[in-house]
């Protein structure tokens, strides 16, 4: 999944692009590493997200910062999904608490807990059904709990 | 009307889905009558703290997982290479030169007079009123939080003497704002220390208190910044001390104007009430 550079003649785009898009790369990793549990395949996350963005920037102009968190997790989702390889969990990893949920449930937990997405945005974000993410969210929390006693 | 997703729940899992929503006070009325009946078991009292910590000791540890500069580089480059940057930057530069030497020559003495009219009344309409650059409910409830779990090695100052609490902020260099004396809570509150937290943007003191007998802390704030600030929120008012209340799983927040362009805030897992009495107490009006 590469990504290349291309220039361009417009700097408030790229203005655009680093202050408002790149700030909230760490969100995208965040979201990547939760699933992935691999730092390396989190960063190929992260440049294969933003090299979407670069196509989409008009998209993204007059949106409030909440709903570009919410664009670029939808993205990064996509992404997500066409990766091939997500066997290679580090080990403790860099949030050993993670590696004791199953995918799912850190998935939800994380999104809605950490990365302050709604429960409804998590649903449109992972193209869940509400009781899906509930359920996930309930099993992630009492899970997390469990894990830290 | 309960809805749906909650219908499908049974109620361990109901209370772990929805305790968000219960601390925030948007549940429905059935769905509040139906957290309140399992609030009383399993232990459910103590699992919603419980949950307070776990969910701050996982920010904590998401705290190491962040793009760092080589990452960042990488993704500035997808939309512009180095060399084109160098080249907007070069013509930027060279374009501010070209104008910088025609403005002096044509406008020099016009520009004075208008800047002197205009400077008045820009400063006053567009100039900064605040300085909203950092969601201070966001990092000072995980401050708190962190603080907590090392409640020594976050203390810039660990001093058990308000006296000297307050010197110590009195004489902190570059501050950006006077730091209001601090005096005690009263109740069952001890000083335990000082710090100042400095973000890129902005500076904040923070003042720690414990109790030995509830084994809770206590944090005061104070920063630069202005109520518009903030989200809406009920206003409360303690002996003429007006405040705005916020809720997270584990702390309460009040935020009030200490003086013009400062912001006190009062963090802690005590009541409402009780924590405006502290911040009147500590603070004042």
């Amino acid at each position: 999944m590469g990504a290349s550079a291309r220039s361009t003649e417009d700097p408030g785009a790229v203005a655009f692009f680093v202050s408002n898009l790149c700030s909230e790369a760490d969100l995208v990793y965040r979201f990547g590493y939760t699933v992935l549990l691999n730092e390396e395949q989190a960063k190929k996350l992260v440049i294969a997200t933003f090299a979407r963005v670069t196509k989409l920037i008009n998209e993204f102009l007059n949106l409030e910062s909440q709903d570009i968190r919410f664009k670029l997790l939808s993205l990064a989702w996509e992404n997500l999904l066409e990766f091939t390889d997500k066997s290679n969990p580090e080990k403790p990893g860099l949030v050993a608490s993670l590696q004791k949920l199953s995918e799912d449930c850190r998935l939800v937990l994380v999104t809605v807990d950490i990365l302050g997405m709604s429960p409804r945005e998590t649903e449109r974000i992972l193209k869940m059904k509400p009781v899906e993410v509930r359920r996930y969210l309930a099993d992630g929390r009492q899970q997390l709990l469990l894990s830290m006693k | 009307m309960s809805n749906n997703s909650a219908t499908n729940l049974s109620d361990d899992q109901f209370f772990f889905a929805y305790l968000s929503e219960y601390q925030d006070g948007s549940l429905s009325e059935s769905d509040k009558a139906r957290f309140d009946s399992v609030m009383g078991t399993n232990g459910n009292e103590q699992r919603l703290v419980d949950y307070g910590l776990a969910r701050g000791q996982l920010q904590l540890e998401f705290q190491k997982v962040f793009v760092d500069d080589e990452l960042t580089h990488q993704l500035h480059v997808l939309l512009e290479d180095d060399a084109a940057r160098a080249n907007h930057e070069a013509s930027d530069i060279e374009e501010f030169a070209r104008v910088s030497v025609a403005a002096r020559l044509i406008r020099g003495g016009l520009i004075a007079l208008a800047v002197i009219g205009l400077g008045i009344g820009g400063y006053y309409w567009l100039g900064p009123k605040s300085k909203p650059k950092f969601s201070a409910l966001d990092s000072l409830v995980y401050e708190s939080a962190v603080m907590i779990e090392d409640p020594e090695g976050r203390l810039d100052f660990p001093t058990n003497e308000l006296d000297e609490l307050r010197d110590y902020f009195a004489r902190y260099p570059n501050l950006g704002f006077s730091a209001k004396p601090i005096k005690s809570p009263e109740s069952d509150w001890q000083v335990e220390g000082a710090a100042v937290i400095d973000y890129e943007v902005q500076k904040i003191a923070v003042a720690q208190f414990g109790s030995l007998a509830q084994k809770d802390k206590l944090f005061i704030y104070q920063f630069e910044g202005r109520l518009e600030d903030f989200p809406y929120s009920q206003p409360g008012n303690y002996q003429g001390l007006l405040y705005q209340t916020y809720a997270s799983d584990y702390f309460n927040v009040l935020v009030w104007e200490l003086e013009d362009n400062v912001i006190g805030m009062i963090v802690g897992s005590r009541k409402a009430e009780e924590l405006a009495q502290a911040a009147f107490k500590a603070v004042g009006l």
